[in-house]
């Protein structure tokens, strides 16, 4: 009977899901339907199987679990019918996904089912292999699909085609077995067969060289006859959209041609001709005719070098960039940026209008034009071109202010032809949007205005003057603190005066409003805050005649409660009020910042991984560029079975060092560390000369971190420990936080005794409180026993007492354990218990360690309990 | 720790290439296989040439369909993610695209890919493909998809989607399949759909 039609209690469930007007509701029906789901799963009901399953299905797509009916799916699809074929595989690639061990199991039916008598089962058990097979799956049922590719019906023969794509996807060394059942595809009339074997011959390329060649020397004229074909074919209803046959097909085959004609000569002549034609002949006035162009035009640009068919296509772009339809200007746009390496000229003819999208409404086209323009720049037209877009930040939206303002300073830094121009742009942009500039950015900025001797009292005149307009910038008054700070008689005494600059009064009192109203805003954060002392101390030297009122600002923050104010206010008015005599001298201006240095910091320091995953755009100048990078951190991609997830975030953490994870947490060490080396430098823009400062790089570093529990230890240590003048400064950033990272995970120092094998030890447990690691050796002559040496510290401030390990193992398994060092476990790691334990294997080679642990201790008189489970042993134990 | 395991895919994408099946056959992946992974990258990857996985898979990450009010109506995944990660697409993607003024482009970045939505009444079908793949031709690939199911129900409307959501998802079956394009004719793809129901 079939379960859709007549009297079904599908088609009521979802009626009386759909009739629940609460989610409370909802649940309520849902949690039914399940409860009768089960009961009919538990007593091995075969008629509703179906329909049970179909109906679990629908609750799937609500979105509550449905993990119970997975043997369900493998039950149906071992059933001889093809109803419950059909229901069982539709479950299978809904329910379930390739990293599911139960998939395992099905894989034998499959099997079967591809050698199914009924062709419409082969084609049940192709769909379910494409879409959900994993590398395994694809090992073992390689063969058959391969032979599926001969098989007499075309249905058959496409799904087979993509199936083998997917194979290949997975195990690409089984390409070279698939290459000649392919070239054969190419030869069909049929269009699915035609079209999936096109792409699939497309990806036999990527993967394997010997297919490249292959393909180049046989398939080329066949191919371009069949695009020839195609092309000139006459009116076919049953593949025609807006007048042309087939676009997809010829979309692929365009694409076929690319992968043929990339990087070989005499491959791509043999395609000039019908590229041209394609490009020259096919109508523009529909999508389908523009997808064939934009196609067109990306084979083009990526075959070897043919001047005319250049120029074709980028007028073809060109005319795509002046089409009122908003998705064809994006399509323009992107691929301008990859035309941009074959012809810049070409593409600087229409920079006017690309500027003028980056002023789109559409944020998806902006962000397009934003990346062209930027790689647009050159020398000659910076200026013209940095002012439209700084003229634009005034009126941008603000979600796209980020984007813009990062853009516009590296397009400044990069390509600022004097000195005076990127002060003069850098201000702009900081009392424009200065919230929305990385620390990196205006330290640069202050590191050029020290070395711009001749500058520095423009400089401060400039910022004086901002400072009056736009006193909302944090960041502008920070770097307007910090030059008065350092320049404040330049400003009283206009010294250094250029010629363009408009007169300008400003009195000794005049600059220390400025510091005073920057300090007293309530919006300051407490880097500005402890910038503006520093500011007031150095005042307070070059401006005797308001020594007093400076001290009386900082008398104010004697009391203050943020430590690090406290103590600067404190230390600071020791020096105003008692060493009058080294006060001048300790304060004198800063030295020179070497700008080497700091760029090569800003570069150098930093792990490359930052730098790989911080995603900046300085680093990535556009969306090509960045997809090269991407595949690494491919959140979607496809290859990623059998790896089921490292499970502690210990280990993921270490990737995230090492490069490989872009997840939230890489995001924060990143920030930590991109903090760390803003505070850095500003630990050594203030530090130098003045001692009691030395102090301020930890202190805003704990404020921001303050959330990460690790790094918030390492500040305190950083603090407690007694660190010599020298020495906070010239750390290298992030490397300490680095080491602190890496610290927990190196191997325990205390080796294991090598006798036979040696097995890498383990962070068996880690929550929040505790750490288990787990050192192993073996006996000599006893491949079966492993003796495994359990350290336990503790990671919180308290001692833990009455502490005792308890493990579990399965039969097959023998567990003896010796008594623990000690009971109690000293606080913040300050000592460790260890424990033996002896596990004899007696499966062994067959199956590998695991164990459930429970751990108790009493932490301040009260009881704790940690459970885990362990099934991370290294292989062969 | 549910944050970092989000995303479990990175390590293989870039380790596929390297032959892991021999190296780890079978194995759970310990954490420390991931330190040795890890490392084994760390090393290799400067000296070795690009792995094959490096270069651009130009597929169909996944299709979705949803309401205005984010009910999803049909959600294929062609390649693995967490249930939670699947709801967490779903949500993320019904923002985007949700809220989007019709005169603008029917392309949204979204992570490390692209988003080719349209909508059709009350309802976005939405594909997520690769940055730098054709964006007109899955549009027209939308439209095609929503032809056919107009054609097999007859005047395709919301309802219809939401009581024979089994059927969609064999009509997709039919159109595509391991994230690419399957079948292009209309009337090969109805003509099939007809042959399986008499299977029934």
């Amino acid at each position: 009977m079939n379960p859709f039609s007549s009297g079904t209690r599908l088609r009521d469930m979802i009626r009386s899901i759909r009739a629940c007007k609460t989610a409370a509701e909802e649940r309520a029906v849902v949690r039914k339907e399940c409860a009768a789901i089960r009961a009919a799963i538990s007593e091995n009901d075969q008629d509703y199987r179906h329909r049970n399953l179909a109906k679990l299905m629908f609750i799937h797509m609500l979105g509550y679990p449905t993990h119970f009916g997975q043997m369900e799916c493998l039950k149906s699809i071992a059933s001889p019918g093809f109803p419950e074929k059909r229901i069982g595989y539709l479950g299978l690639m809904l329910l379930l996904d390739e990293r599911q061990e139960v998939l395992m199991l099905v894989t034998n039916s499959i099997k079967q089912d591809l050698n199914h008598t009924n062709q419409y089962i082969v084609g049940l058990a192709l769909c379910a292999l494409g879409n959900i097979c994993s590398a395994e799956m694809a090992r073992d049922l390689a063969p058959e699909v391969e032979r599926l590719l001969q098989f007499r019906d075309p249905n058959i023969r496409k799904k087979a085609a993509l199936c083998t794509i997917r194979i290949i996807r997975k195990v690409p060394d089984l390409a070279e077995n698939f290459i000649n059942s392919a070239a054969s595809l190419l030869k069909e009339k049929h269009h699915g067969v035609l079209l999936t074997g096109v792409q699939l011959c497309t990806d036999l390329c990527k993967v394997s060289s010997e297919a490249l060649e292959y393909f180049r020397k046989k398939c080329t004229e066949g191919v371009v006859k069949v695009l020839k074909d195609l092309a000139n074919s006459p009116y076919a209803p049953e593949y025609d959209i807006a007048g042309i046959t087939d676009p997809f097909l010829h979309i692929r085959l365009l694409k076929f041609l690319r992968v043929l004609g990339q990087g070989d000569v005499d491959t791509s002549d043999c395609m000039n001709d019908i590229l041209a034609q394609v490009a020259t002949k096919t109508e523009s006035n529909k999508n389908a005719g523009n997808a064939i162009l934009y196609e067109c035009v990306a084979t083009i640009m990526s075959i070897e070098d043919n001047g005319g068919l250049r120029v074709l296509a980028i007028n073809i772009l060109g005319r795509f960039l002046s089409n009122r339809d908003n998705n064809i200007r994006y399509v323009a746009l992107n691929m301008l940026m990859r035309a941009i390496t074959v012809d810049s000229q070409a593409v600087q003819r229409h920079r006017a209008t690309i500027l003028e999208c980056v002023k789109d409404s559409d944020a998806s086209i902006r962000k397009r034009a934003l990346e062209l323009v930027y790689l647009l720049v050159n020398e000659s037209n910076v200026k013209p071109l940095t002012k439209e877009l700084i003229d634009y930040l005034e009126v941008s939206e603000p979600e796209f202010r980020g984007d813009l303002t990062a853009k516009i300073c590296s397009i400044v830094e990069k390509f600022s032809p004097e000195k005076i121009w990127y002060i003069d742009q850098m201000l702009k942009v900081l009392s424009e949007a200065g919230n929305y500039v990385k620390d990196d950015v205006w330290h640069a900025l202050i590191v050029v205005i020290t070395n711009a001797s001749n500058l520095h009292g423009y400089a401060v005149r400039s910022l004086y003057r901002l400072v009056q307009t736009a006193g909302d910038q944090e960041i502008l008054i920070r770097v307007a603190v910090w030059c008065i700070g350092e320049y404040g008689d330049m400003l009283v005494n206009n010294t250094g005066f250029l010629d363009m600059e408009e007169p300008i009064t400003v009195t000794e009192s005049d600059a220390v409003d400025v510091v005073e109203t920057a300090i007293k805003r309530h919006s300051s954060d407490l880097t500005s805050r402890a910038m503006c002392l520093v500011a007031l101390l150095k005042l307070s030297s070059r401006f005797p005649s308001c020594s007093v009122r400076i001290n009386n600002i900082i008398v104010q923050y004697k009391g203050s409660l943020v430590l690090e104010l406290q103590q600067r206010a404190l230390e600071f008015g020791a020096i105003v009020d008692k060493h009058q005599n080294i006060r001048s001298t300790l304060v004198e201006r800063m030295p020179v910042l070497d700008e080497a240095t700091y760029s090569g910091r800003r570069a150098g320091s930093v792990p490359t991984v930052v730098s790989t995953s911080q995603g900046t755009p300085i680093n990535l100048p556009n969306g090509v560029a960045k997809t090269t990078s991407a595949p690494l951190v491919d959140l979607l991609d496809l290859s990623s079975d059998d790896v089921p997830v490292p499970s502690s975030s210990g280990g993921d953490f270490l990737q995230d060092l090492l490069g490989v994870d872009l997840s939230p947490s890489s995001s924060q060490t990143d920030t930590n560390q991109a903090q760390k080396r803003g505070t850095d430098v500003l630990l050594d823009l203030l530090s130098i000369g003045t001692p009691p400062a030395q102090s301020n790089s930890s202190i805003p570093d704990m404020v921001s971190s303050s959330q990460d529990s690790k790094s918030a230890i390492n500040v305190l240590e950083q603090l407690s420990s007694p660190s010599a003048p020298a020495g906070g400064v010239s750390t290298p950033p992030g490397s300490s936080s680095m080491m602190d990272l890496l610290d927990g995970f190196a191997p325990n120092p205390s080796k294991p005794e090598n006798n036979g094998p040696a097995y890498p030890s383990i962070v068996a447990f880690e929550s929040s409180t505790l750490k288990v690691t787990f050192n192993f050796s073996k006996q000599p002559g006893n491949q079966q026993t492993t003796i495994i040496e359990a350290n336990f510290s503790n990671k919180t401030f308290d001692a833990y007492t009455d502490f005792i390990f308890q493990a579990a193992v399965p039969k097959f398994l023998q567990l003896h354990l010796d008594p623990a060092s000690s009971n109690t476990l000293p606080a913040s790691g300050n000592g460790s218990i260890s424990q033996k334990l002896r596990i004899t294997n007696s499966q062994h080679g067959k199956k590998s360690l695991v164990m459930r642990i429970r751990i108790g201790y009493k932490l301040n008189s009260k009881d704790v309990l940690e459970d885990g489970q362990i099934n991370n042993f290294p292989r062969g134990l | 720790m549910n944050i970092v395991m989000k995303f479990p895919q990175h390590t293989a994408s870039t380790v596929s290439g390297f032959d892991l099946g021999l190296v780890f056959p079978k194995f759970p992946f310990s954490q420390v296989a991931a330190l040795r992974f890890a490392s084994l990258l760390h090393l290799r990857r400067p000296v070795s040439s690009p792995a094959p996985s490096t270069l651009s898979l130009k597929m169909i990450r996944f299709i979705l369909l949803q309401n205005r009010q984010g009910k999803t109506r049909l959600a294929k995944y062609y390649i693995p993610l967490e249930e939670s990660e699947k709801h967490k697409v779903e949500y993320e993607v019904h923002r985007l695209v949700v809220n989007r003024d019709p005169k603008f482009t029917n392309f949204v970045e979204f992570r490390t890919h692209k988003v080719i939505y349209r909508r059709y009444a009350g309802l976005f079908f939405s594909l997520c493909v690769d940055i730098t793949d054709n964006e007109l031709a899955y549009l027209e690939c939308i439209h095609l998809f929503v032809e056919i199911l107009d054609h097999f129900f007859s005047n395709v409307c919301e309802l219809d989607l939401v009581f024979n959501f089994h059927k969609v998802y064999l009509i997709l079956d039919e159109f595509i399949l391991a994230g690419e394009l399957q079948e292009t004719s209309k009337k090969a793809i109805i003509e099939r759909m007809g042959e399986l129901e008499k299977q029934e």
